[in-house]
């Protein structure tokens, strides 16, 4: 007696064709760089809330204000998590930088974030400050 | 010897070479559109918080200045550099930023000072605004109101100690937009024939905080009048400046 073995021969062919494009799509997903954009967006996040927390009962345009550099700096190393480098540059309304001294843990990783947030002192003669915050997770 | 034909198995293959084709590349561009949209989101509602924040500073920066004397027109002038300043920054889009300031009674270019002498006194500011937010294919619009209001209340009271004596108790409640606000200053005065004085420690005054925006002062001075006035004078944690005056109750 002969079978005809045609279309399980078939079967086996689409079955083998639907493993191989869940594979590569389980591969490409894998592949994709949303990992990155994840960090991405969480550094961006992470800054924006940093500088938000500190700004918001003035504080941070009164160390502005005050040119209080070394509490800026400790402030925002309070706030941030350990692992994660930061830069901050200041700068006035003519967009002059105007900390003579450096804001920073040492900005050190592959992807780097900047963050700029608009400060308006709180004090009774206003001053603008655009405030640039790069952060990076350290490896 | 028998020859298969593979033609078959040849097209289905590249049919579904293709499709994988097409199938990775829609799941790249859709993971990375997603990832995209989401982190412009987020650095919108965020920009937008931070705006409204700094708007917040820019009417009690003013307002603290205008309650120590700076003209009424500051509000105005502050918050035109600072939609300026807005409005010159692109990093998520180009920022619109126009404010109006409230002129109805009791406010005059958006400024209520009202330092009376029924025991009440007020320091305030008021401001609209709207923040239009403009990049590629989006436009988001956001209107808020800045409403600033510190209020000085005061009570007093005084007897006679024997001649022109007397001990005078005044209380003060300080608030900030309705809630118990700290004073970063406080100073009593009283009227002694038209001259108004500070208290010391001659007068044996004393000052109790609450720690809750209440503050009690008493003090002992010589008063001929039977009207005795008292003047409070604040300054809150934010530099905002109020004060009140009244006329103590015998008690």
């Amino acid at each position: 007696m002969v079978f005809n073995k045609k279309g399980q021969i078939r079967m086996l062919e689409a079955f083998l064709a639907v493993l191989v494009i869940l594979s590569t799509s389980v591969f490409s997903i894998t592949l994709s760089p949303t990992t990155n954009s994840d960090n991405e967006k969480l550094l961006a996040t992470l800054g924006m809330q940093v500088l938000m927390e500190l700004d918001n009962n003035g504080t941070l345009g009164n160390f502005i204000d005050e040119r209080n550099w070394t509490a800026v700096r400790a402030s925002i190393e309070i706030l941030l998590p350990t692992g994660v480098s930061y830069n901050v540059t200041v700068y006035d309304d003519t967009m002059n930088q105007i900390n003579d001294s450096i804001i920073s843990n040492g900005l050190k990783g592959q992807k780097i974030v900047s963050v700029e947030y608009l400060c308006a002192s709180q004090s009774s003669e206003v001053h603008f400050y655009l405030v640039r915050l790069q952060l990076a997770f350290v490896r | 010897m028998s020859r298969r034909n593979n033609s078959g198995q040849a097209l289905l293959l590249g049919v579904l070479l293709i499709a994988l084709l097409l199938l990775s590349v829609e799941l790249y561009v859709y993971e990375v559109g997603k990832a995209i949209d989401t982190a412009n989101s987020n650095s919108f509602s965020d920009s937008i918080f931070a705006v409204r924040l700094g708007s917040r500073h820019v009417v009690i920066g003013s307002l603290a200045n205008i309650s120590q004397g700076g003209a009424n027109q500051n509000l105005e002038l502050n918050l035109e550099s600072w939609s300026s300043f807005v409005g010159k920054q692109y990093q998520f889009g180009k920022h619109i930023l126009n404010f109006t300031v409230r002129e109805a009674s009791p406010y005059s270019s958006g400024i209520w000072i009202s330092w009376g002498t029924n025991g009440s006194g007020v320091s305030g500011a008021y401001a609209n605004f709207t923040l239009k937010l403009l990049d590629r294919g989006i436009e988001i619009n956001q209107t808020y109101a800045i409403n600033v209001t510190t209020t000085l209340s005061i009570q007093g009271s005084y007897s006679v100690i024997g001649g022109n004596t007397k001990q005078v108790n005044v209380t003060s409640n300080l608030l900030n937009e309705g809630a118990p606000a700290l004073a970063k200053n406080l100073t009593v005065y009283y009227n002694n024939s038209s001259d108004w004085i500070v208290p010391g420690s001659q007068n044996n005054y004393t000052i109790i905080d609450y720690g809750n925006g209440t503050y009690f002062m008493s003090f002992i001075a010589d008063i001929p009048s039977e009207n005795v006035e008292v003047s409070v004078h604040v300054s809150d944690l934010r530099d905002i400046t109020v004060q009140a005056n009244v006329t103590c109750t015998e008690t």
